[in-house]
């Protein structure tokens, strides 16, 4: 997966962050529920269509003084997981 | 350490639901968008029905700006589930602008609405705004129990079709049934009723006084001969509750919270205790500085002294919502709560 890759929440994913974690509800016919940990609640929230995923890693490499290594693999594991769910799109 | 950045189990909801109990986040909110209905159920709580409606009971109703600034405030506080109530909440023109704001907000909009406007270009409507579940009333399982209950002579068949429409809108719909005295015989009609849909269900039968005041309404909840026949029954564990676990309170003012018609914010929409006006105050000073609501979240079991004591309170499933309106005591004994927990207290041996 490039880094270069720009991606937002879908539209009609409702979610909210109660005590540090998103719960995330697809209001699609799949009408699922997920939560996020902190760490994910951070990228989610970093899905506005405007980051690329190079500069969501920086920014989960700063927020959690991790290494950029550590940081890409799980982000790229992350936003794999979110593409599987249907919850993600962009390119 | 960004290990398992997501987590699905089916208990995620109870959880989030539990969380914001203890840590005060009004995660379930309801809205009462207008008190005008196009039934006359004799049960309403709002009002007597057969009069019109009491000047008391109107208020100044928030404008639909102020209605918007109030989700906003609501989401921010934490508010997810925000259900718009009546009266008949899809008579309110706005309440497309109102299930937009939810979306707008990430949030997740519901109607609760008695189905018989569920046209096509209301379900059109509703579905392009956003809202994707619908909580239908349910009052009878044919015509003629629909119009002696509600007034109106076609709600049946117009309901049934409202809900279909809805359903092939992909909307997710709960029944909420609501027994009396002249329905709840027929429990075994509503349950095949909402299987054959694929609707899943649930009953109320709490039936309490009106906040203007008059309590004809509990003339129509289930009887205790009722109840004892339907603790029999080959439903009978519906109607079954088991309070070993001697809990009193319920929600309000801690994951839910009530907002009326004119800004009045309460505990709960079925605790109509003032608690602050959003004409004057903003949620969020509402919510935390409310003397209303700290008294309420102070509560501790043994406040609910009557229930301490009680021989029944082990089949007693009371809402201190119900026992503010029907007593006028948010921590005493509800009668209506007291009738149904003594006949299941007579009949415990069969559970
Ligand atoms: S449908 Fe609801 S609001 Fe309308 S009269 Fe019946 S109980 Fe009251
Ligand atoms: S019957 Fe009345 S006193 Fe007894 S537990 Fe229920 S509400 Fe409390």
């Amino acid at each position: 997966m490039l880094l270069t890759k720009i991606l937002s929440q879908r539209e009609d994913i409702a979610w909210k962050e109660i005590d540090e974690q998103i719960i995330l509800m697809d209001l699609g016919p799949k009408k699922m529920v997920h939560r996020l940990n902190s760490v994910g609640s951070f990228i989610w929230k970093e899905l506005n269509g405007k980051n690329d995923l190079a500069a969501i890693m920086s920014a989960v490499c700063a927020e959690y003084s991790i290494s950029k290594e550590l940081a890409e693999k799980d982000l790229l594991e992350f936003i794999g997981n979110m593409e599987k769910l249907g919850v993600i799109v962009g390119s | 350490m960004v290990r398992k950045l997501i987590k699905k189990d089916s208990s995620i909801l109870d959880q989030t639901t539990q969380v914001a109990f203890d840590k005060c986040i009004p995660l379930f909110a309801t809205i009462e968008t207008t008190l005008g209905c196009n039934y006359s159920c004799v049960h309403c709580y709002n009002f007597d029905r057969s009069s019109s409606m009491p000047e008391n009971i109107k208020g100044r109703p928030l404008k639909k700006e102020e209605f918007i600034r109030v989700i906003d405030e609501l989401c921010d506080a934490g508010a997810f589930y925000i259900s718009f109530t009546g009266g008949e909440a899809l008579l309110y023109p706005h309440i497309y602008s109102l299930i937009e704001r939810v979306i707008h907000n990430k949030s997740m909009p519901r109607v609760k609405t008695n189905g018989h406007l569920l046209t096509e270009e209301v379900c059109n409507k509703l579905y392009k705004a956003g809202c994707r579940a619908l909580d239908i009333s349910i009052y009878g399982a044919d015509e003629k129990s629909y119009k002696n209950f509600t007034g109106m002579a076609d709600g049946y068949n117009k309901v049934l079709e409202g809900v279909k429409r809805a359903l092939s809108f992909d909307m997710e719909i709960n029944f909420n049934i609501i027994l009396h005295k002249d329905n709840c015989m027929d429990i075994g009609k509503l349950i095949k009723l909402a299987e054959t849909l694929g609707v899943p269900y649930q009953f109320s039968d709490e039936v309490t006084a009106r906040y203007d005041g008059t309590e004809s309404s509990q003339d129509f909840g289930i009887t205790p001969d009722q109840y004892n026949e339907l603790l029999k029954g080959p439903h009978k564990d519906l109607f079954w509750h088991d309070n070993s676990e001697e809990s009193f309170q319920c929600s309000c003012a801690r994951n839910v919270v009530g907002i009326g018609l004119d800004g009045v914010v309460y505990p709960c929409i079925g605790a109509p205790i003032p608690s602050g006006d959003l004409k004057e105050h903003s949620f969020k000073d509402i919510w935390n500085d409310s003397q209303e609501f700290k008294k309420i979240r102070e509560l501790k079991k043994e406040d609910f002294s009557d229930c301490v004591v009680c021989e029944f309170k082990h089949q007693c499933n009371r809402s201190s919502g119900s026992a503010f309106v029907n007593a006028e005591n948010y921590t005493g004994c509800d009668p209506m709560a007291l009738r149904v927990a003594q006949v299941r207290h007579k009949n415990k041996d069969s559970f």
